[in-house]
């Protein structure tokens, strides 16, 4: 991330933290990176934390990062855009100073981050912050709800990286191969071709119940390979998800295969500023469920149509018929019917997309297809 | 050590019943209500999540990926494992890798143990909670708390860490098989930086070799020129980006069934000035490891001075389920360490012209210490 770029996501925090009545704002992180849930200490310092840590922007600017362990304050140093870089072992207390030394008051303060807080650590944190201190995870995941051309660009250069994977995985898959072992090497190679975590789902079987971390099953011919491939560039997921038949494809499921592509496609078009997202998920269990398979378009058989991706804010949340959210231009999250079908079990269709002011856009080169190897 | 977490932890995909059968997990549960008899509790609640899985694992086999999980043991009854997402859709899965057989789903985790309490007609007195206030978010907790206000919540953190603490056999049986793995994989680093690769080549070497060798995580940290560390990922600002052929120096980490090995490797010796050399330190800790070390200031005396004396270069602590468990033994805050422990010692020294760094897993015996393995040393 430029330094511009930095410094221009610091002054929308700000902004936003002026409009919420605060002088300053705090970013806590409990560095279990999650596909999920937004980092905020990672997106606006550039550095990816490694132990618990946080980040000060102080009411004249400046920048603080207390980092833990004390050893890694050398990689903060060197990877993130703060003025002051403190290595750290009591950071309750290295907060309570800052606090204090800015003249903040608690009521003064917009923290982020206090949702990964553990019940053990909060007491400690409740002290240091000081009475009133203002919840501020949904205005921080507002302002980073626009993804800037920083984030942008990585998830373009993460879903290369997961397309990239995607062929190799292709050349390595075979019968034989345990599930495993697939997933091991997919995941090294894309730690060399420059991802900087992977969240890898790999799993086969005759008839798939849903996707799974991979276990020691080998594989064998006619199986159905299923594979959600998310590396991260700069902290920004992607996800690719993608089903390959060990074998030559049945017609059934061929057909099955047709049908989650044919809702992903709708789901797509569904995709605009404005829309409500229950309206998405209609629209794509639509698609199913005229073919007769409406009472699948529900857990266990589904979890949801898709879903937001960590790096920066991760609004609009998971894509389910209960989300309270609407699409706005600047989204950016997986959309993916993936889900078991009686005929075929569970099938992996889905792409990473983002919102535009007309509607949305793949971040992949195109739809993912039902591939073969080994046939 | 602590290592950079990953994004989806992968430990318990694979449920080897020759090493760890049910009767083993059946044992560690019926222990687990020993130690905590005196309490007198009614049942005992483990919660585990992605980042603190270790109580999960070690009763249930079962690490959850993303959302909490609780296991809820009654003394007498079938246990229940609440787990999964989606309504249940990873249940056929979890069911693979884990001996308990009542699994559930409830999307509100303390509802969910109440039920299974008043189904064992449980309705009030004290339950034995374990890792729920470092495993839940603070919100989560006190929801948490509310669901299950018919019964008194007793912490019992502690006689848990202690049970953990002494490694059983078939414990000690998966560790030694995790360090046989990371030494294939530590030669394979040096193999590849032999023939010239860089130390985040070597690395990624030592990775697909661990893997393939049959661990499920492995994590890495490289030792940069300036002696500082970055953990083994690629991308922008990385071990990666800086990669270029040289010295290697790194701590490697294994995850075999759940249970990790560690050990560092530095390569090549020969170019190791003489007056860095970490192997006359490490023996000396190693040395001074016994039961009763770490507390009491006397008995401790020689590994207590040596800590002191090589402040910021030696770490000792736990390993097992977790990379960095307890003991932990610094100079300013020492565990005392115990039979049964297993120990990870490192000494990592530093000046100017270069780095090296040595390591050694132990087992604390009743009068002493003995290596784990002989397969990974310094």
């Amino acid at each position: 991330m430029s330094t511009e770029a930095h410094a221009e996501r610091v002054s929308r925090l700000r902004e936003a933290a002026a409009g919420a009545g605060a002088e300053a704002v705090l970013l806590y992180s409990d560095a279990a990176h999650s596909l999920l849930s937004m980092d905020s200490v990672w997106w606006a310092s550039g550095f990816k934390p490694l132990g618990e840590s946080a980040m000060g922007i102080a009411p004249d600017g400046e920048l603080s990062l207390w980092v833990t362990p004390e050893w890694d304050a050398t990689r903060a140093e060197q990877t993130s855009h703060a003025t002051k870089v403190y290595p750290c072992a009591d950071l309750p207390g290295a907060l309570a100073t800052w606090r204090a030394d800015c003249g903040i008051g608690g009521d003064e303060l917009l923290v982020c981050g206090t949702r990964r807080l553990s019940a053990e650590r909060a007491p400690a944190f409740d002290l240091a912050l000081g009475q009133g201190w203002r919840p501020g995870d949904r205005v921080v995941e507002q302002v980073a709800r626009r993804r800037d051309a920083a984030e942008m660009r990585s998830a373009e250069e993460a879903t290369l990286l997961a397309e990239q994977g995607y062929e190799y995985l292709l050349t390595v898959m075979r019968p034989g191969a345990t599930e495993f072992a697939v997933a091991s090497l997919l995941d090294v190679r894309l730690r060399e071709l420059g991802s900087d975590d992977n969240f890898v789902l790999v799993s086969a079987s005759q008839h798939n119940r849903a996707v799974h971390q991979p276990t020691e099953r080998i594989l064998e011919r006619g199986d159905v390979f299923l594979a959600e491939i998310s590396p991260s560039v700069d902290g920004v997921f992607t996800q690719i998800c993608r089903s390959v038949c060990v074998g030559e494809p049945s017609l059934e499921l061929r057909e099955s295969y047709q049908l989650l592509d044919s809702a992903l496609r709708t789901g797509f078009g569904a995709c605009r500023p404005g829309a409500e997202v229950p309206a998405v998920v209609r629209a794509m269990d639509s698609v199913i469920a005229e073919a007769g398979y409406g009472e699948y378009c529900r857990p266990p058989y589904m979890r949801a149509r898709g879903h937001a991706l960590s790096l920066g804010s991760t609004l609009p949340g998971d894509i389910t018929s209960t989300s309270m959210e609407h699409l706005e231009e600047g989204d950016y999250f997986v959309l993916h019917p993936n889900q078991y079908l009686p005929t075929s079990g569970y099938l992996l269709c889905g792409e990473p997309i983002v919102i535009g002011a007309d509607g949305a856009r793949l971040v992949s080169s195109g739809y993912g297809a039902l591939d073969s190897v080994g046939g | 050590m602590q290592t950079m977490h990953a994004v989806l932890t992968r430990g318990r995909c694979a449920w080897n019943q020759r090493l760890l059968p049910a009767d083993e997990y059946v044992d560690r549960l019926r222990q687990l209500e020993r130690a905590t008899r005196p309490k007198e509790a009614r049942a005992v609640v483990v919660v585990g999540s992605a980042r603190e899985p270790a109580g999960l694992t070690y009763l249930a086999n079962y690490m959850p990926p993303s959302a909490p999980a609780v296991l809820v043991a009654v003394p007498g009854a079938e246990p229940t494992l609440f787990a999964g997402l989606g309504g249940g859709r990873d249940h056929p899965f979890i069911r693979s890798i884990c001996w308990v057989n009542d699994l559930r789903y409830h999307p509100r985790l303390g509802q969910g143990v109440a039920e299974v309490l008043a189904e064992r007609g449980l309705d009030g007195g004290s339950l034995l909670t374990v890792g729920a206030r470092r495993a839940m978010a603070a919100g989560s907790y006190r929801t948490f708390v509310e669901d299950l206000e018919a019964y008194e919540l007793v912490q019992a953190d502690e006689e848990f860490t202690r049970l953990r603490r002494r490694k059983r056999p078939r414990e000690l049986r998966v560790m030694r098989e995790a360090a046989g793995i990371l030494a294939a994989a530590k030669l394979a680093a040096v193999r590849a930086a032999r023939s010239g690769q860089g130390p985040f080549g070597a690395v990624a070497e030592a990775d697909r070799v661990a893997r393939l060798g049959g661990c499920h995580d492995f994590r890495a940290l490289i030792c940069g020129a300036d002696g500082s560390l970055r953990p083994y990922q690629g991308g922008h600002g990385s071990s990666a980006e800086a990669d270029s052929s040289g010295a290697l120096v790194a701590y490697l980490a294994a995850e075999y069934l759940g249970y990790w090995a560690d050990t560092s490797v530095t390569y090549p010796w020969t170019g190791v000035d003489r007056s860095i050399d970490p192997r006359p330190t490490l023996e000396a800790v190693c040395g001074a490891i016994r039961p009763g070390v770490g507390r009491a200031p006397a008995d401790g005396r020689d590994l207590a001075n040596l800590l002191s004396e090589h402040a910021g270069e030696v770490t000792v602590n736990g390993i097992g389920l977790e990379l960095d468990e307890s003991p932990l033994v610094t100079p300013r805050a020492a565990e005392e360490i115990a039979p049964g422990d297993v120990l990870s010692v490192h000494v990592r020294t530093a000046n100017g012209a270069g780095t090296a760094w040595a390591s050694r897993e132990l087992v604390v015996t009743d009068d002493g210490c003995s290596p784990l393995s002989a397969t990974v040393g310094d």
